[in-house]
């Protein structure tokens, strides 16, 4: 079981600031998924992990130790980046069997299995691959390292709807059988969903929230009905977006819905319904501002 | 002696960065075989000229020679890209660290030296082939080859020596963070050297340490000491690096 620490970590590039004072605690055997817009800091925060980056200020502790140039740390992780580009001159085979040599708990077993499932020919050069095929080869690498904590960074970019679907599928059949840790970062927020225990948000390099995924789900609702009636009630609520439509208006707002909030909508027909997360990510991670902006 | 001693983690990392560094060999094969190729080519210009002209010509074995010139070459590239931002993300890839990566580059590249002096044997034997069979047209060719079994061994070993600094010159003297500061060093270095006669002396005699012809054992031992300081300063150089 791996325990991740951040302790009021920033990491600065010269002038730029990828993650600012993130202090959160990552543990357990669960799926984590990592959500944030392009350039919010996301990839910082996982090569953190890894071990590959350091903080400029306050500290990251895996297991009780600093991941930094750790090889204690690094035997037990696999970390697939999204950039990840290994040698283009070596074949997958030859990728697969250097594969073997590093991680301790490799699958050799399910990797062949997986090599001939997505049709991945040994014999072909790494470089001659298409980025879907390149993602299937992390996609099949990172699972078959069975490491105690292992990191996917987009692990889906270029992978066409099908091919996503049986990796998650996979990814959770190998998961109920050898429980570990693994961190997912990606867009696709509404097909990972499934898989996701637990969420960390992050914003411009700041941590916007971690919740288990059940009560995100339930973290903002739509409210739907006359807007006479929807608009006192958005007073004092934290409001994320509402529409106009004809009289009606549809508002979405932060679920801290009081009990007489809650009589109050029952009593005036307004219609009430959770947000989906992909909708809810974009929300929370959009420009300061435009969560407010009236869309009609 | 901490620094010697490898856990189990330690081991598995090493073997891949051997096997790594060791599958690169087919690439450096193929340029090494390019250049020994095209001095051969260039060499069997004369050859051919010399059998339609019908002349006596005393011939050198040259190939040897070619051999570890294009092996220096290549060996300078592989310790530069050893130090580079590019190899350092390839390699971490998979779980390693800086001590590792060092150690299993520098076992790897010596391996990696050998099978290309070994290539460049395979060569000579070719060549003293072709010589022969060329000599059956041209009786007045004279072929010189002083390489006995003996003075082989004994030059296999001071070029995969002599290689194995070159490598580690070039890995250590890259390794370092700030390229600007080196140029500027390297030029310092340059013009005192110019300027002040006794700067001079003192680099050549120490240059001299090294390379005075003297006993195999004794210049193996330095050279080998050397390549183990230069590996050291070039960790200490890249060890607090981050994977960018």
């Amino acid at each position: 079981m791996t325990e991740i620490i951040f302790k009021d970590l920033t990491k600065r590039f010269r002038h730029t600031t990828a993650l600012s004072h993130i202090s959160l605690s990552l543990g357990g055997n669960k799926i984590i998924g990592l959500i944030g817009r392009n350039g919010s800091g996301k990839t910082t925060f996982l090569k953190t992990i890894a071990g590959h980056l350091k903080a400029s200020s306050g500290e990251i502790i895996v297991n009780g130790q600093n991941p930094f140039n750790n090889l204690n740390i690094q035997s037990e992780l696999c970390f697939i980046q999204d950039e990840t580009n290994y040698p283009d001159e070596l074949k997958v085979i030859e990728l697969v069997r250097l594969a073997a040599i590093y991680y301790k708990n490799w699958d050799a077993e399910l990797a062949a299995d997986l090599l001939k499932e997505f049709k991945l020919e040994g014999k072909k050069n790494y470089e001659d691959l298409s980025r879907g095929m390149k993602s299937i080869v992390h996609v099949v690498i990172g699972l078959a390292s069975r490491a105690p904590l292992t990191i996917y960074d987009e692990p889906t970019l270029g992978l066409d709807a099908a091919v996503r679907k049986r990796f998650y599928s996979l990814l959770l059949e190998d998961y109920s059988h050898h429980p570990r840790n693994i961190i997912i970062s990606s867009h696709l927020i509404n097909e990972a969903e499934n898989l996701m225990e637990e969420v960390v948000i992050i914003k411009e390099g700041r941590l916007l929230l971690q919740q288990k995924i059940e009560e995100l789900q339930q973290y903002a609702v739509y409210l739907n009905g006359r807007k006479e009636v929807v608009e006192p009630l958005l007073e004092q609520k934290e409001l994320y977006e509402q529409k106009s439509l004809g009289r009606s208006l549809i508002a979405v707002v932060k679920n801290d819905l009081t009990s007489a909030d809650r009589d109050y909508i029952r009593e005036n027909d307004i219609d009430i319904s959770s947000v989906p997360l992909q909708e809810l990510f974009i929300y929370l991670t959009g420009p300061e501002g435009e969560e407010y902006d009236e869309m009609a | 002696m901490r620094w010697l001693s490898l856990n189990q983690n330690e081991l598995r990392s090493l073997r891949g960065t051997i096997y790594y560094a060791l599958l690169y060999i087919r690439e450096i094969a193929f340029y090494f075989l390019i250049i020994i190729g095209v001095a051969t080519l260039i060499g069997s210009f004369s050859l051919v000229y010399m059998v339609v002209t019908d002349q006596d010509l005393y011939l050198y074995s040259r190939v040897l020679n070619t051999a570890v010139l294009a092996a220096l070459i290549m060996i300078i590239i592989i310790g530069v890209q050893t130090s580079s931002k590019k190899e350092l993300r390839l390699a971490f890839i998979f779980p390693t660290d800086k001590k590792i990566y060092v150690l299993g580059n520098l076992i790897g590249t010596v391996i990696n030296i050998s099978l290309l002096l070994l290539m460049a044997s395979l060569l000579l034997i070719v060549e003293i082939l072709v010589v022969k069979v060329i000599s059956i047209f041209n009786p007045g060719l004279f072929f010189t080859s002083s390489i006995t079994p003996a003075n082989y061994l004994i030059g296999f070993w001071l070029a995969l020596t002599l290689l194995s600094v070159i490598y580690s010159l070039s890995f250590c003297l890259l390794a370092g963070k700030n390229k600007k500061l080196l140029l500027l060093i390297l030029v310092a270095l340059t013009t005192l050297s110019f300027s002040f006669p006794l700067i001079r002396q003192g680099l050549w005699n120490f240059v001299l340490f090294f390379i005075r012809p003297e006993s195999v054992l004794l210049f193996s031992l330095k050279a080998w000491l050397l390549v183990f300081v230069l590996n050291i300063l070039g960790y200490m150089l890249i060890k607090n690096r981050e994977v960018i």
